[in-house]
């Protein structure tokens, strides 16, 4: 099939075009089909990592050079999935990207290039609370207008990145994204967690969030699936959402034995280290459920290895119902979650 | 053998007849817009706009996505409407198709290498006081198996088979289960050739000879590989569409097929050797490709105009709802009508 200009190639000349190089900034930027993005930002490349995670490679970064050093100010991740069908779960994919940035105390921004489908309002109170709660001092910013970053990076050589004059530009941004979040999709669901979580796969208990997925061991071995960068996405939205408590990113489908295979076989993978090394994140299985009975269980062993289509999905999403009714009413509760080492 | 900086040049000058000239960044090879353009369209060389980033048409000049699929990818259309045609790019950069151009070719060694060779080549060419946009580069990835020359592979087949009077195009649709072929060469009746994005320069070139030249007779298709000789199971799959009647491997090394199945582009020191497959397949579904290719021809000579002379067009021919697949509808002399009419010849 020809490709045609990649999303890639039309964002770096969009990145280029709208923002390019401004005075006192250097622009790392690679061509479509280059591998040196997937270097480490140290070594040239555009690769954040923060307490040995490494976050995914951004599509372009400014830096300025003090006392001989490049620091980065902003780090920029792209897509065009707003163009390519994306509606919906998609767009999560590349939140992490820019994550690594912002874990850094650098600014992070996803930016999503208008399309037919609408951007996923729940982006914007992701990045918000990244934002607030690292506590490293960077800045996640969602966009769908490049001149932001411009408007930034000018304000940033005017004034400095720590003055008051950047701080506020920021806050008030990131305050924007939360109101758009909070006044337009959270009010939805009248303001009640209960209620967003419900919609969502997912149980609000007391001291953690269960966010209940239909991922296959087969998904993650075969990366050409994708699938890491889908649950990635899935649970980056629930933590940061549900932020403060502790995610149980829970893979019925799956058991402790297949988790331990793909811990060994997929060591280097970027996106299954970051979904078992997130800190209060917790990968688990059918096999951390007491309580749920054994003809779920079953039926859960017997749809382990088949796409969730037609009557599977049927069958899949009762039991799923069935997990979180019993999360909620104490008939089902979570056993051996540990962290991983 | 792997290619590099100075094979390119010497290929170009010696296989091609490029002259070259000192520039502030060293040697250059002189090229006119069209052929630097092309150049780049194949090979991803990219316009020294900036000191960054440089601009490189490659698939800007793709229009559909299939064989008998009438999607566009993004590139030369996007939406049902010229994107990235010739006509568009150059109302966007005046830069492309004005002035001679200098192409340089540089080794990089690694990101720092590659990001440093093109901010030292854009403030060189300012400082000597020239125009940065009149100059393209060409990185060659050293730290690639085989520095990922594959592209130059497919400029030098699209070379060698436009002299043999053939249209060439490379990575070009086919099917998805299939694979998109490295370089396609499309015999044409008159044996005078060109490159396929030729057809949507005649605003530029007003050269409508090419106009009486667009019929096909047969097709060949050839895989380009640096780091491997495997190219065998490739080449087998394009040809048992049935569309092509040979297969060539591109590859530098490579001197000789077993069974003489295949042709064969390669490199004998600095010079270019074609060796053709010893005997022709019969293609029993040209015919089907040819219909086709007809298709796809005309999106290509509609991108000689502007916008709105394209929907008007289309407009008048009840053609625009269901574009591009109402393309099949339109005769190609209707089209060659308007061209005529409008942009002259």
């Amino acid at each position: 099939m020809s490709s045609g200009m990649s999303s890639d190639q039309i964002l770096k000349n969009e990145i280029i075009n709208n923002v390019g190089s401004i005075q006192s900034f250097n622009l790392r930027i690679f061509p479509e089909g280059s591998d040196l993005d997937i270097l480490p930002v140290e070594e040239g490349g555009l690769t954040y990592s923060f307490d040995g995670i490494s976050y995914g490679s951004c599509d372009a970064a400014w830096f300025e050079t003090v006392n001989g050093k490049e620091n980065t100010v902003i780090a920029l991740e792209g897509t065009d999935a707003l163009n390519r069908g994306s509606g919906g779960n998609a767009q999560y994919q590349r939140f992490h990207h820019a994550l690594g940035a912002v874990k850094n105390g650098y600014i992070g921004i996803y930016y999503l290039r208008v399309g037919y489908n609408l951007l996923q309002l729940d982006l914007y109170e992701m990045a918000y609370n990244a934002t607030k709660n690292e506590k490293s001092g960077g800045y996640y910013l969602i966009t769908q207008d490049l001149s932001v970053v411009s408007k930034i990076l000018r304000l940033i050589k005017k004034y400095g990145r720590k003055s008051k004059e950047t701080l506020s530009f920021l806050d008030d941004y990131i305050e924007t994204m939360h109101k758009k979040w909070y006044e337009n999709k959270f009010n939805l669901y009248e303001h009640d967690w209960n209620k967003f979580a419900k919609e969502r796969s997912t149980a609000l208990l007391d001291n953690c969030v269960v966010k209940c997925v239909g991922r296959m061991k087969r998904n993650f071995v075969d990366s050409s699936q994708r699938a890491g960068h889908i649950a990635v996405g899935e649970m980056y939205l629930t933590k940061y959402l549900f932020y403060g408590k502790k995610v149980m990113y829970l893979c019925p489908r799956m058991t402790k034995e297949d988790v331990i295979f793909l811990d060994n076989h997929k060591k280097n993978d970027k996106e299954w280290k970051i979904l078992r090394n997130e800190k209060n994140v917790f990968f688990i299985t059918r096999d951390n459920l007491d309580g749920l009975d054994k003809k779920a269980i079953r039926e859960l062993s017997f749809l382990s290895d088949i796409p969730l289509k037609g009557q599977a999905m049927i069958k899949f999403t009762n039991i799923v119902k069935i997990i979180l009714e019993g999360l909620r009413n104490g008939t089902i509760k979570l056993k051996d979650v540990v962290a991983y080492k | 053998m792997e290619i590099d900086a100075s094979l390119v040049y010497a290929t170009l000058k010696e296989n091609y007849k490029f002259i070259s000239v000192f520039t502030p960044c060293g040697e250059a090879i002189l090229m006119d817009p069209i052929n630097a353009y092309i150049f780049a369209t194949i090979t991803g060389a990219g316009y020294l706009e900036n000191a960054n980033y440089p601009f490189s048409p490659k698939g800007t000049n793709k229009i559909l996505r299939e064989v008998n699929d009438y999607h566009f990818v993004t590139g030369f259309y996007n939406n049902n409407i010229p994107y990235y045609s010739p006509y568009e790019l150059n109302k966007l950069k005046k830069y492309i198709f004005k002035n001679q151009k200098k192409l340089l070719i540089f080794d990089a060694y690694d990101a720092y290498d590659y990001l440093l060779k093109i901010k030292n080549a854009y403030n060189s060419i300012v400082e000597n006081g020239e125009n940065p946009s009149d100059y393209l580069i060409y990185l060659i990835e050293r730290w690639k198996k085989g520095n990922g020359m594959e592209s130059f592979l497919e400029y030098i087949a699209c070379k060698e088979f436009k002299d043999k009077g053939f249209c060439v195009e490379n990575q070009v649709p086919l099917f998805a289960t299939v694979g998109s072929p490295d370089f396609v060469g499309f015999m044409l009746e008159k044996h005078r050739g060109y490159h396929i994005i030729e057809l949507s320069l005649l605003w530029l070139t007003k050269d409508f000879s090419l106009l009486d030249n667009l019929e096909i007779c047969s097709a060949v298709v050839g895989e380009a590989k640096t780091s491997t000789t495997i190219m065998k199971e490739q080449l087998n799959k394009y040809l048992k569409t049935d569309f092509y009647c040979a297969g060539y491997e591109l590859h530098p090394e490579r001197k000789q097929i077993d069974g003489g199945e295949f042709g064969i582009i390669h490199y004998n020191d600095s010079d270019i050797e074609i060796k053709d497959p010893r005997f022709k397949r019969d293609a029993g579904k040209f015919s089907e490709y040819k219909e086709w290719y007809d298709n796809l021809i005309k999106l290509y000579l509609l991108g000689n105009l502007s916008k709105d002379v394209i929907n008007d067009f289309l407009v008048s021919n009840d053609a625009y709802d269901d574009f591009p697949r109402s393309i099949k509808m339109i005769k190609i002399n209707s089209i060659i009508k308007l061209l005529k009419d409008t942009i002259g010849g």
